[in-house]
């Protein structure tokens, strides 16, 4: 619609127009990478030691989601592209991963690179049509492949596998890695080695050639950026991430069933990169937290409440859709006043909180 | 002519128009304001059981239409003014983020007030009646009801179009919203206008399919998202072309229930959609500048 971001494609009285937040500057003081890393490994190494199953368990959850949400910025975010099958990719990577995880030459890592390597390949094949002409059509392929994808699981579980296919738990030789403790060492080495990879991308010259496309396509093609190469790039690799995720998830939930990568899943990813803040790679990391602690919260409040008897009741019975609810509240209300979403919410109150103590201090 | 074709006959045309419904608010929204609307399931279903409780509590059809159109045209208005109307100048990606965001809350928000069960109406129309055309073509009146008021209803917001001023306002904001501005179209009124003929259309669309059958309200706002392929079709934004693509894809559909199987109707309506982006993006009646944006 608008040829360069924040530039208001009509202009209408009353209606002041918000600076685009990805456009803002991203540039802080203390260096980025360095805080975000010890705060990650602080997490990983505390929630590793201190945490219980079920913590580990939600943890490797939010870890697998991050992988998922962090590649989906990537098109948001970076290529101003959008996807509307996440889940569906994901799917391809869990599919692939079931059947491999029986098979006794593919030891672990293996099923997970076949996984990136064959979502990948679903990302050219449905990209191609879909990016030849503007980001609403990339919407609208990737609308079809949820529908294909949830369609093929179904007819390739038919009526022998109802329930899905079980995924055998990683192994090396005797040594198990299907644990609470393993899975979680492995979702979240190999998120954190996606976040540096990522970041490294993002400010070498991919970052910046995306960076420009996103602001202003015409500009970028008449400085020589190919347009569509670029795009099919980075939704080519963003879908290579999302298959790993989608294998990992495979291996948390060890089974595969083509009802677990709906629609709904998919549309509640691309929700979350929007809540936690597009433009950064920390906010899609909190749009990952709240996707998984949003129903437990919802829980825990009924478990609160269990004294008032029906309002607990109502709690429990509703909470997948209270959650949809709060969902759809949350993302009206970032995209109306805070763009950069949770992070920027996170970021905001931060300076605040320096700028009072520099006060302070002076005084 | 067969039983099998009268039925994929009627059966497709009445399907079709539920898409036609769908898809020409998505039309006139996406014109006036450049929006990509995933919300126009959820206006379904408020549409459906709005007009299920109505019918359960002895309103008739005449009350039931009445009052679903007046509280889905104020909903898409409301819409319009409360959110995308701050959202000018944003991305297109990001408009269609915030319907998402918004089908999802009308969705939940329905569903806490309704409850999940399936939406049930008293009937409205003999079931025992037919009336025969041809051979086996034979149409119930409530198939009557759904083409006439489709056609009522296309006969109208193409007249609206083309023959009054608040239609000369909306065709100008599609052609040039900026433009439109400079010469003094009110542009925000213009697109409360679209917003509200978006949502009045999704939500009859919700009442001629809860007519036919005794849906959840699951699969109702799954419909919404099914209207896609019948959308492109026609072209994204052609309102005669979301006539015929919705009847297009309607037949396809109820050709494929009767020969193949039901299982395979999504499937192939979206295979459909892959084809016509890789074939004529803009769709049948499109035009082609719709691809490039």
């Amino acid at each position: 619609m608008t040829g360069s971001r924040g530039e208001p494609s009509v202009v209408l009285a009353g209606h002041e127009q918000r600076p685009s937040p990805v456009a803002r500057s991203r540039r802080s003081r203390l260096p980025p990478t360095l805080a975000g890393t010890v705060v990650f490994v602080v997490a990983a190494v505390a929630i590793f030691f201190g945490g219980s199953d079920n913590v580990l368990y939600q943890s490797v959850l939010i870890a697998i989601y991050a992988i998922v949400t962090v590649s989906q910025e990537w098109l948001f975010g970076r290529a101003g592209l959008i996807s509307l099958g996440p889940a569906a990719i994901m799917a391809v990577g869990a599919f692939t991963t079931a059947q491999l995880s029986t098979q006794g030459w593919a030891v672990f890592p293996v099923p997970i690179l076949v996984s990136f390597v064959f979502g990948g390949i679903v990302g050219l094949l449905i990209g191609i049509p879909g990016l030849r002409f503007s980001g609403l059509y990339l919407m609208l392929t990737t609308l079809a492949l949820q529908f294909i994808v949830t369609f093929a699981g179904q007819k390739y579980q038919g009526l022998d596998h109802l329930a899905g296919f079980t995924v055998n738990p990683p192994q090396w030789g005797s040594l198990e890695l299907g644990t609470p403790q393993a899975l979680f060492v492995i979702s979240t080495v190999i998120l954190g080695l996606i976040l540096l990879a990522l970041h490294a991308i993002y400010r070498a010259v991919p970052g910046r050639v995306w960076n420009a496309m996103r602001q202003d396509e015409a500009a970028a093609s008449v400085l020589g950026v190919n347009l569509v190469r670029w795009k099919l790039t980075a939704f080519v690799g963003s879908s290579a991430l999302t298959a790993v995720g989608g294998s990992l998830y495979a291996y948390q939930a060890a089974q595969v069933t083509y009802s677990s990568y709906s629609l709904d899943l998919s549309l509640a990813l691309v929700v979350m990169v929007f809540i936690g803040g597009v433009g950064t790679l920390t906010g899609p990391i909190l749009g990952a937290v709240v996707i998984v602690l949003l129903p437990v919260g919802v829980q825990q409040l009924a478990g609160t409440l269990s004294g008032t008897g029906d309002v607990a009741a109502w709690l429990t019975l509703h909470q997948a859709i209270i959650a949809n609810a709060v969902y759809g509240l949350v993302l009206l209300l970032v995209l109306l006043f805070e763009r950069d979403g949770i992070f920027g919410l996170l970021r905001s109150l931060g300076r605040l909180a320096v700028s009072l103590g520099r006060t302070a201090v002076r005084r | 002519m067969n039983t099998d074709l009268a039925n994929i006959i009627v059966s497709g045309l009445t399907t079709g128009c539920i898409y036609a419904l769908i898809g020409v608010g998505f039309v006139v929204v996406f014109r006036a304001t450049g929006v990509v609307s995933f919300a126009q399931g959820a206006f379904m279903v408020l549409g459906a059981l709005l007009f299920g409780t109505i019918s359960r509590h002895g309103g008739g059809l005449a009350v039931g239409l009445v009052v679903v159109c007046a509280v889905l045209a104020v909903l898409g208005a409301l819409v319009y003014r409360l959110v995308f109307a701050r959202l000018v100048g944003a991305e297109a990606f990001v408009l269609s983020v915030a319907t998402v965001g918004l089908g999802t809350l009308v969705a939940a928000v329905v569903l806490l007030i309704w409850g999940p069960t399936t939406i049930v109406v008293a009937p409205q129309f003999s079931a025992d009646t037919r009336y025969h055309l041809t051979g086996a073509l034979a149409l119930t009146p409530r198939d009557v009801f759904t083409l006439v008021l489709t056609i009522v209803i296309f006969a109208l917001i193409m007249l609206g179009l083309h023959r009054t001023p608040i239609g000369l306002r909306m065709r100008a904001v599609a052609g040039n919203a900026r433009l439109a501005a400079h010469v003094g179209v009110d542009v925000v009124r213009t697109s409360t206008a679209a917003w509200a003929i978006g949502g009045l259309t999704a939500g009859l669309a919700g009442v001629v399919y809860l007519l036919g059958t005794q849906p959840d309200p699951g699969s109702v706002y799954s419909l919404g998202l099914a209207a896609f392929p019948a959308i492109l079709l026609g072209g994204l934004d052609s309102v005669a072309g979301s006539l015929v693509g919705g009847v297009l894809i309607g037949l396809l559909q109820s050709a494929i229930g009767v020969y193949i199987g039901g299982e395979w109707q999504d499937v192939v309506s979206y295979g459909v959609l892959l084809a016509v982006l890789l074939l004529r993006p803009q769709g049948i009646f499109g035009s082609p500048e719709v691809a490039r944006l």
